[in-house]
């Protein structure tokens, strides 16, 4: 963790896709409390964030309602953000995720993620744990 | 987010306000499925008003644009915010969603 912390948000709830919803509203207020992140660095983190979101709720199948929690945040270097819940672990392979051609409906999620982010983690275990970040660029 | 369709003579109009994500996705897709339906498969999404667009605002697209094409028509985004056109080019789908400055003139024939 680091010190300089200039902001964060803590969201949690079922996973359910209006979980996704309250991610932009705490993003908005994230910027809204640290005014100078540039447009740019906004939109692509709030994609990737959008994207692992949707992603980590309509993948979190288990017999019980799966629990999620979203912890974002903002320091002088970086947007970072931590996403975990206590579904069964997803089968995902970073490594072999590609865009896919211009037919699909659906897929794009994680490529234009990682096309955000300078790191994306999936930690499989008790669940999931995603960490990303995106480093802050000077405009 | 906000959808409005609204029918002229020979095409339609679909307008989306606010965040195009899963949430609004599949009403995304309803309302150009009730445009093909009403007998308007020429549709015009016009995306001034949109604040944020992701994947699954891309896929509903892509399923709009195969849906009026089966039904030999067309789907054209217009007056595209360039958050949006950041994203249609991240996803390699900027030459295959024909842009238009507005609404009118997505299919205008002169």
């Amino acid at each position: 963790m680091s010190a300089d912390i200039l902001a964060h948000a803590l969201i949690e709830g079922p996973a359910d896709l209006h979980l996704v919803d309250a991610v932009h509203a705490a993003l908005e207020s994230l910027w809204s409390a640290v005014p100078d992140v540039s447009e740019e660095d906004r939109m692509l983190f709030a994609l990737a964030v959008s994207e692992v979101a949707t992603n980590v709720v309509e993948h979190a199948q288990g017999p019980d309602h799966p629990e999620v929690t979203i912890r974002l945040e903002v320091d002088a270097g970086a947007l970072t953000a931590v996403l975990t819940d206590d579904a069964d672990p997803a089968l995902i392979r970073l490594d072999q995720v590609s865009m896919p051609g211009a037919e699909a409906e659906s897929g794009r999620g994680l490529a234009l993620a990682l096309a955000a982010l300078d790191e994306l983690v999936h930690e499989p275990g008790q669940g999931n744990t995603w960490r990303l970040r995106r480093r802050r660029r000077v405009d | 987010m906000n959808i409005t369709l609204t029918t002229h003579d020979d095409y339609a109009v679909v307008a989306v306000e606010g965040r195009l994500t899963a949430t609004g996705a599949p009403r995304l897709r309803q309302s150009v499925d009730d445009a093909v339906a009403a007998g308007r498969a020429r549709v015009v999404i016009d995306m001034g008003a949109v604040e944020f667009i992701d994947s699954s605002g891309i896929g509903a697209l892509i399923g709009g644009l195969k849906s009026t094409r089966l039904a030999d028509g067309d789907l054209r985004i217009a007056a595209v915010p360039e958050t949006v056109r950041r994203v249609l080019k991240l996803t390699n789908l900027d030459r295959v969603l024909r842009e238009y400055p507005n609404a009118e003139a997505a299919f205008d024939v002169r």
